[in-house]
C-alpha cells in the first residue's frame, strides 16, 4: 500500500472512531438515568450501570437498587446501545434466557417512559432510563431524581 | 401420569391464551401468604418441530420425517427479601426419546448475599459453555440445534442439570472488565428414557443398558467480560463420572453374551473454552471442547473416552424480524484417531471417527413472542449417530432439515 493509501486508511479509521465517540456523546444526551427521589446516590459509573441492567450487580456504592425497563422505543434503543452494548432484541433475549434458566426474575417493564417515571417515583430504590425530553419535563422532574453517569 | 400430562398441557395452553405477556399473580393482599410470597411471576414456552434427514437418522429410526421434536415448559418465581424461589416444569420429545415426560426441569432457592458471592441450591441448570443452560429453550436463538460438536445431543440429559448447591457472583476487575463465575457441586439427574441410555448402548462391549447413573460431580464456569465492548471469553469444567448397567455383548475379555455387565466411566473430565463477540447485530461465537475419561470393568480399564469438538458460528439480525446464522462444527470421537483407522480395526467405518457439520439457519419473528425457524445441516461423518437410530449402519454423507415454531410468554 502506498504512503498516501496508508495515510488515507489511517484518516478514515481515526474519523470513524472520532465520529463514533461523537455519536456516543450525542446519543447519550437523549437518554436520562432516573431513580427514586429518596435514593442515596446522585451518580453512577457507566460500568456499574451496565452490570446493574444485566442483573450482575444489585448495588451502587452500597445502595441496593431495583431496575425498571422500557419495553421499546427510541430511548430504549439508545440506552441499550450506548450503555449496555446490546440491541433491543439481544437485551430482551438475554433477560428471557436468565428467566428460563432459573437465574433471575424478569425486571418490571413498561411500554412508555411516562409509566416508567411514575413507577420509579412510587417505588423506593428503583432506577430506570427514559428520554431526556421527558425527564426534563417539569412535572416529571420534580417526582424523580436524575443521576449523572460517570465514564 | 397421563392425567398429570393433560393438566400440565392444559395449564400451559390456558396461560398462553390468557396473555401474550408474562403473568403475575399477586398474593400481596392475601392475609396468610401476603407477607411471604408477594408477586409470583409465571412464564412459559411451547415449541413444535419437524425433522427430515437423508443418509443417516439423527434423532430416530425412519425416513419419512418426524414431528417428534418439541419442548414445553412453565415456570414460577417469587422473592422474599434476598431469597428467590423458582421452579420450572418441562416436557419434551426428541425422536424416540423423552416421550413428553413431565420433569422438574429446575427448582432453585437463590440467596443473593453480595454481588461478589451468592448462594444457589436445588436442581440447577448445568453451567457449561456459552449456551448449555438455555439449550432446551431454542426460542431465543437463531438456530434450532446448538453446534453438536460441543452441545452433543447424545449427552443432552446428563448435561442438563445438577442437583446440589454452589456459589456464584461477579467480580469487578476495574479497567480489565469483570469476571462472572459459578461453582456447583451435586449430582446430575438422568432421564431413563433419555438419550444417555442410547449413547451408552453405543459402547461396543455393552447392550440393553438399563441404568445410567452419574455420581457426585463438580460443575464450574468462569467468564471474563473483557474491556473490549461485546467480547467475552471463558472456560467451563465438569467431572461427570458415571456407571452403566446392562448386558455383555460377549466381546473377548468380557462375560458371555447376555450376562449382566456394569461399566464405570471414571476420571472423567469435560472442559470447554468459549468466546463470543457481539458487534451490533452480528454475533460471532467459537468454542472448543474436550471429554476424557477411562472406561472400567471393575478395576480393569477396558477403554477410554478422548473426544474433541469445536465450532465457529455467526448470526446476524438481517431485518427487525429476520435473522440468519451459519455454523461449522467439527467433532472427533477419538482425538488420537482423527482419520478413523481405529474404527476400521474394530470393524467399523473410517468416517465413524468424525462429524463435520455445516449448518445454515433462519429465524423469522412472526410476533414479538412467536417465531418460526428453518435449518439445514450438511454432515460429513457419522461419529455422533447412534446405533439405536441407525440399526442398518451409517453412511458418510448426510443432510438434515428441520423446521420449528416456538411461542413463549
Amino acid at each position: 500500500m502506498s504512503r498516501f493509501g496508508r495515510l488515507l486508511l489511517f484518516s478514515v479509521v481515526l474519523l470513524a472512531f472520532t465520529m463514533g465517540d461523537m455519536a456516543f456523546a450525542d446519543d447519550a444526551s437523549k437518554v436520562s438515568i432516573i431513580a427514586n427521589k429518596d435514593i442515596g446516590i446522585s451518580s453512577v459509573k457507566a460500568k456499574d450501570l451496565k452490570d446493574i441492567f444485566l442483573g450482575k450487580k444489585t448495588k451502587i456504592d452500597g445502595v441496593k437498587v431495583v431496575i425498571v425497563l422500557l419495553k421499546r422505543g427510541e430511548a430504549n434503543d439508545i440506552f441499550l446501545k450506548t450503555y449496555i452494548g446490546k440491541t433491543a432484541k439481544q437485551f430482551s433475549s438475554y433477560w428471557k434466557k436468565r428467566v428460563f434458566s432459573g437465574k433471575s426474575r424478569m425486571p418490571k417493564s413498561f411500554k412508555t417512559g411516562k409509566e416508567v417515571a411514575e413507577y420509579v417515583a412510587s417505588k423506593k430504590n428503583t432506577i430506570a432510563y427514559i428520554a431526556s425530553s421527558l425527564a426534563q419535563d417539569a412535572q416529571v422532574k420534580e417526582t424523580i431524581k436524575i443521576l449523572t453517569v460517570e465514564k | 401420569m397421563k392425567t398429570l400430562k393433560y393438566v400440565f398441557v392444559a395449564l400451559l395452553i390456558s396461560s398462553l391464551s390468557l396473555s401474550a405477556c408474562a403473568l403475575e399473580v399477586d398474593f400481596s393482599d392475601n392475609d396468610v401468604l401476603g407477607d411471604y410470597i408477594g408477586v409470583v411471576d409465571i412464564h412459559g414456552f411451547i415449541s413444535q418441530g419437524f425433522i427430515k434427514d437423508s443418509g443417516n437418522n439423527y434423532i430416530e429410526n425412519g425416513t419419512d420425517g418426524s414431528f417428534n421434536l418439541r419442548e414445553m415448559g412453565i415456570n414460577f418465581s417469587t422473592s422474599y427479601g434476598n431469597l428467590r424461589l423458582a421452579a420450572q416444569l418441562f416436557a419434551g420429545t426428541l425422536g424416540s426419546r423423552y416421550d413428553d415426560h413431565i420433569v422438574l426441569h429446575w427448582a432453585v432457592a437463590d440467596y443473593h448475599w453480595k454481588d461478589e458471592i451468592s448462594f444457589r441450591g436445588g436442581k440447577m441448570k448445568m453451567p457449561f459453555g456459552l449456551y448449555n443452560e438455555t439449550r432446551d429453550i431454542d426460542a431465543f436463538r437463531t438456530s434450532i440445534f446448538l453446534p453438536n460438536a460441543v452441545y452433543n445431543e447424545n449427552y443432552r440429559d446428563p448435561f442438563s442439570s445438577i442437583t446440589g448447591g454452589g456459589i456464584y457472583g461477579t467480580l469487578d476487575a476495574s479497567d480489565c472488565g469483570s469476571f462472572d463465575y459459578q461453582f456447583y457441586v451435586g449430582v446430575p439427574d438422568v432421564d431413563d428414557n433419555g438419550t444417555a441410555i442410547d449413547t451408552a448402548n453405543n459402547f461396543p462391549m455393552i447392550q440393553n443398558v438399563k441404568d445410567f447413573d452419574l455420581q457426585q460431580m463438580i460443575a464450574t464456569k468462569l467468564t471474563w467480560n473483557t474491556p473490549i465492548e461485546g467480547l467475552k471469553v471463558g472456560g467451563s469444567y465438569l467431572t461427570p463420572d458415571y456407571d452403566i448397567n446392562g448386558y455383555s455383548t460377549g466381546m473377548p475379555g468380557f462375560p458371555a453374551a447376555g450376562s449382566p455387565l456394569r461399566l464405570n466411566v471414571d476420571d472423567s473430565h469435560v472442559w470447554a473454552f468459549s468466546s463470543e463477540y457481539t458487534i451490533g447485530d452480528l454475533v460471532l461465537a467459537a468454542e472448543y471442547m474436550r471429554m476424557t475419561g477411562g472406561i472400567y470393568n471393575g478395576s480393569t480399564k477396558v477403554g477410554s473416552l478422548n473426544q474433541m469438538g469445536y465450532y465457529g458460528s455467526a448470526t446476524y439480525q438481517i431485518t427487525d424480524k429476520l435473522s440468519g446464522g451459519i455454523a461449522y462444527s467439527v467433532f472427533y470421537d477419538d482425538k488420537a484417531d482423527k482419520d478413523g483407522d481405529k474404527k476400521v480395526a474394530a470393524g467399523g467405518k473410517k468416517y465413524q471417527g468424525w462429524n463435520k457439520d455445516f449448518t445454515v439457519s433462519l429465524k423469522y419473528d412472526i410476533r414479538e413472542n412467536w417465531n418460526v425457524k428453518a435449518e439445514l445441516h450438511f454432515i460429513d461423518g457419522a461419529a455422533q449417530y447412534l446405533t439405536a437410530n441407525n440399526p442398518d449402519g451409517v453412511e458418510r454423507y448426510s443432510t438434515m432439515f428441520a423446521l420449528k415454531t416456538s411461542y413463549y410468554f
